[in-house]
């Protein structure tokens, strides 16, 4: 299980990465797919949507169960991963690359104060 | 997940294996080992090993062990041969399904039923209602295990494993062997829809069997397979799930298993009301669908047609052999006969489906 330094991430198993100054690329986290098992499809919010930080705004089905993803800051939401829709696994083998949700412009860059480091996030993990 | 699950003698062997647990009606289970896909492609392209021991067996013996039986099944046993087993619901007096199981008939004085684990204390207390005194009635839930070895690979594996006798068995046929010095009744039966055998053991030799069998399938590449594929391999092969698809609210005539009941056998439980209802007809029918594109069914889920709610989801799930949505529910009984384009309401999206025959892909296998 691996948890990049340079990412951060929330309780609810999101991570975030800063790119440009009000603008953040998100996921879920390596210990999220393995959790989920096989994704098989994924519901990507709209382009232009407005996400509030903390409310869902995707859905992750794996095999077994479909399950929310909650957005870890407030915006707009920019650009989706259209490679998801053909290749769900992607989220499973490589969750912190290839397997990205979508970009956000954020409203308010002070949000990320809020989010955990990575050291953090591995210590919330380790307590499952 | 409390003190007060129970665990198969194979627990430890799955935390080793590293098998994700899951509290299943109170037994703590293997749900994957590796992924549920990988684990499904493995039973239908070579085999998997399952332990399913969390399943009970209630042992019935005795001179009144043929009537009873009789009467608590709505199948009919009296033509079945010594050494084969049975699929039959067991109903209340409205009809309702109290559980389906499989019965094994070791001879006309004694029976095993194979029943559900969420239902054992049910079962046993209800047949127990019928029980007359030339009959005894063991629940032996708790001293037997269950394996099961499922695949095109099976019959080899068993073959080597177990010897010729048990690897050509005839469908739903059982025999009594001993291996080494432990005493197995070994069944071609399964819940896959795929080739397969199920081994009963006594619980202190359930993990030797385990690691026997794992070793002889080694070079046929058997794989342990954990509870999220045994859903998706029932759904696929069009297998009901007790609690999901039947419960003690739906009959056997509307859950599609009207096969299995056989109203020419003198008297059985629920036969006055299964009678009435055959002749007044049923409202609502059991299906099976398939997603016509996207949507991943689920339980719960309405099924529409034009804008209107006709029938609900009990399971669903994403076919790894379809690669789509597949799934059962019931729905009003036009609709079933019809064969009709549904859709299925996932987030209030309506989704469409066709309802289709089981099982859904090209499964159905010589047996």
């Amino acid at each position: 299980m691996d948890f990049p330094e340079d990412l951060l991430y929330t309780k609810t198993h999101e991570w975030v990465k800063k790119e440009g100054d009000n603008k953040v690329r998100v996921g879920i986290t390596s210990y999220a797919q393995s959790e989920l098992g096989d994704v098989v499809y994924i519901e990507l919010p709209d382009l232009d949507r407005i996400v509030k930080a903390g409310t869902a705004c995707t859905v992750v089905e794996s095999v077994k169960a479909a399950f929310d993803i909650y957005a870890p800051v407030s915006g707009k939401v920019i650009e989706t991963n259209n490679d998801l829709e053909n290749n769900p696994q992607l989220v499973n083998e490589n969750p912190y690359g290839k397997g990205w949700f979508s970009i956000i412009e954020m409203e308010d860059p002070q949000e990320l104060t809020k989010l955990l480091s990575n050291k953090d996030y591995e210590k919330l993990c380790q307590s499952k | 997940m409390t003190d007060n699950n129970k665990k198969t003698p194979l627990y430890d062997v799955h935390v080793d294996l590293r098998a994700k647990i899951v509290d299943y009606h109170g037994f703590l289970m293997p749900l994957e080992y590796s992924t549920i896909i990988s684990e499904h492609r493995s039973v239908r392209n070579s085999a998997g090993l399952f332990d399913i021991s969390h399943m009970g067996e209630i042992v019935i013996e005795g001179e009144g062990a043929t009537e009873l039986v009789q009467k608590i099944i709505t199948n009919d046993i009296s033509n079945l041969p010594d050494h084969k087993a049975a699929y039959s619901p067991i109903c209340d007096e409205e009809g309702g399904i109290l559980d389906d199981i499989v019965i094994f008939k070791y001879n006309l004085d004694k029976y095993m039923l194979v029943v559900n684990c969420g239902n054992i204390k049910k079962d046993n207390k209800w047949i127990n209602k019928f029980k007359s005194d030339n009959v005894n009635i063991n629940d032996a839930s708790d001293q037997i295990s269950l394996l099961a070895v499922q695949g095109p690979k099976s019959k080899e594996i068993i073959r080597l494993a177990l010897g010729d006798e048990c690897s050509v068995l005839s469908h739903f046929h059982f025999m009594e062997v001993t291996v080494g010095e432990i005493q197995l009744t070994v069944s071609r039966t399964g819940y896959t829809g795929e080739d397969g055998f199920e081994i009963f053991v006594d619980n202190s030799h359930c993990v030797d069997l385990w690691k026997m069998l794992l070793e002889k399938g080694k070079d046929m590449d058997l794989k342990p397979v954990g509870l999220g594929a045994r859903d998706t391999l029932r759904l696929e092969a069009g297998y009901l799930l007790y609690g999901n698809d039947i419960d003690d609210y739906i009959t056997p005539l509307e859950a599609g298993i009207g096969w299995a009941v056989k109203f020419e056998k003198t008297d059985f439980i629920g036969k006055a009301t299964l009678l009435r209802l055959k002749k007044y007809g049923l409202k609502r029918m059991f299906v099976a669908f398939k997603m016509r594109d996207k949507g991943i069914p689920r339980t719960d889920n309405e099924i529409t047609h034009n804008n209107n709610v006709v029938g609900k989801v009990t399971s669903g799930t994403f076919s790894p052999s379809l690669v789509i949505g597949i799934g059962f529910g019931y729905v009003l009984k036009r609709f079933a006969e019809h064969k009709s384009m549904v859709s299925i309401r996932i987030r209030g999206t309506d989704y469409p489906a066709q309802i289709v025959d089981t099982p859904f892909s090209t499964l159905d296998k010589e047996r």
